[in-house]
């Protein structure tokens, strides 16, 4: 479903990721996880091009992103994205929020987009909120929004970038529950988290970053018990 | 008051004119200012440099002077008044020179709009497959659109008073009746308090309507 090549990403002089490859199955969940400035969001941009590379090769949903010739907004419609700040459209009500892709991207009819919107809110737990603006909703609330408006695209693959890192801790919860529903559901994910009960419980493999370099990867119940690179033993320790 | 009552036809007159020309003007600086601004900041570079130069062309010079040579400096190299017709090349030129000047003020006021919304709402609407264009007109746009109103309305509220530099090349507007009222009855006193009067009630009128607009918008959408 995804494979990354070899993947280099500067800023200016300044190089984040400094030869990124691997390798993610259809219906895999993995989780992403190292110390801030290791490169991990920034990787996971790249994944549907919100960051240019500097070189390297991504295919994904069956697309290569690198090709000359690819549409890269086509390429988006099959990654669904969901964002630490979760974005949600502030001029929007939540149903618009949910409908504006469907409708102004793959043409679908109002009431086609509307029915599928209700049905994804009912989904994550917020049926009722259609009329609500983003304001209106607490936190978690609204990045369970931006699930449902990142699902309504049919995406083939979901990418999670510290979905619940700017939430209050009460309701970090709500939201990794609906992340563990979708896994479950057979979807493919790459999750970049801080949450390593999440990474566990629902990450069918981890990626130790560290200094824009990979520098473990693991069945998470390997890598958590038995980590063999000194850099995640000592990263382990202190989030662990 | 007879002064007034005799000559008020004039005056208004002129006043209709100078509506006219206001309308007219403000609808083109935002039009200008929109491309202008989408110009600044679009990925080609020499489309960034046209705007930037029109821009600081227009805002670096003043207005009556950019009349004075537009309305009549240019005809006399150019045979533009034989082209465009001689009569109409000096109200078309009129227009054209006021709404292309306040059009640089709102190309920086929509530019700044733009540029004031968060970055993460481009970057969602990409996400979702949005192509450019599509982010701009659904979701940038809408969010710029709201933060511009009160620079927007200051900028229409100097069109209006700026039409009083019309007068100068020959639009029969509010200031230049005037001025023929008084050569004809000495009245500058009440006359320009008049026309004072006038300009105030338009420009009143026209900055209490956004404030209400403003209002609305603020409650319907957040």
């Amino acid at each position: 479903m995804i494979s990354v090549k070899n993947l280099h990403k500067s800023f200016g002089h300044h190089e984040i990721l400094k030869g990124i490859s691997n390798h993610v199955e259809e219906q895999e969940v993995v989780v992403v996880i190292g110390p801030s400035g290791s490169g991990k969001s920034t990787f996971l941009r790249c994944l549907n091009g919100l960051e240019s590379l500097t070189s390297g090769e991504i295919e994904i949903a069956g697309m290569n992103l690198t090709g000359p010739k690819t549409d890269i907004h086509k390429l988006r419609q099959h990654v669904g994205m969901v964002f630490q700040q979760f974005n949600l459209f502030r001029h929007l009500t939540i149903l618009e929020n949910i409908t504006i892709g469907p409708r102004k991207v793959k043409k679908q009819s109002t009431a086609e987009a509307n029915a599928i919107a209700r049905e994804l809110l009912a989904k994550v737990g917020l049926p009722g909120k259609e009329q609500r603006y983003p304001d209106e909703l607490s936190g978690g609330q609204q990045q369970r929004v931006a699930i449902a408006r990142a699902l309504a695209m049919k995406p083939d693959v979901m990418l999670f970038d510290e979905p619940t890192s700017a939430l209050d801790p009460e309701m970090v919860g709500e939201v990794l529950q609906v992340m563990k529903n979708l896994a479950i559901e057979g979807m493919t994910m790459v999750v970049v988290t801080h949450e390593m009960g999440f990474a566990r419980e629902v990450g069918h493999r981890v990626l130790f970053m560290d200094e824009g370099y990979i520098v473990e990867e693991g069945k998470p119940s390997d890598l958590f018990s038995n980590p063999q690179m000194e850099r995640t033993k000592s990263f382990l320790a202190k989030v662990l | 008051m007879n002064v007034v009552w005799d000559n008020l036809p004039v005056i208004l007159g002129g006043l209709a004119l100078t509506i006219q020309y206001s309308i007219i003007a403000i609808i083109l600086m935002v039009v200008i200012g929109l491309v202008a601004a989408l110009m600044r900041l679009s990925k080609l570079a020499p489309l960034r440099w046209i705007a930037s130069a029109y821009v600081e062309m227009f805002r670096s010079t003043p207005l009556l002077v950019q009349l004075f040579f537009i309305v009549l400096g240019l005809p006399a190299i150019l045979p533009l008044n034989q082209w465009v017709g001689q009569l109409t090349y000096p109200i078309v030129a009129a227009a054209l020179t006021l709404s292309l000047n306040e059009g640089a003020y709102v190309t920086e006021i929509i530019r700044a709009g733009i540029l004031g919304v968060d970055k993460g709402q481009k970057e969602a609407a990409l996400s979702v497959g949005m192509t450019d264009f599509q982010t701009m007109r659904y979701i940038v746009l809408p969010q710029a659109f709201k933060r511009m109103i009160p620079p927007l309305v200051n900028q229409a509220a100097q069109t209006i008073k700026d039409t009083s530099l019309l007068a100068p090349v020959g639009v029969a507007e509010l200031v230049y009746k005037g001025e023929i009222v008084i050569a004809a009855t000495f009245a500058s006193f009440t006359i320009w308090t008049l026309i004072a009067a006038l300009y105030f009630i338009i420009i009143f009128s026209v900055s209490k309507c956004s404030a209400y607009l403003e209002r609305r918008l603020q409650v319907d959408k957040r």
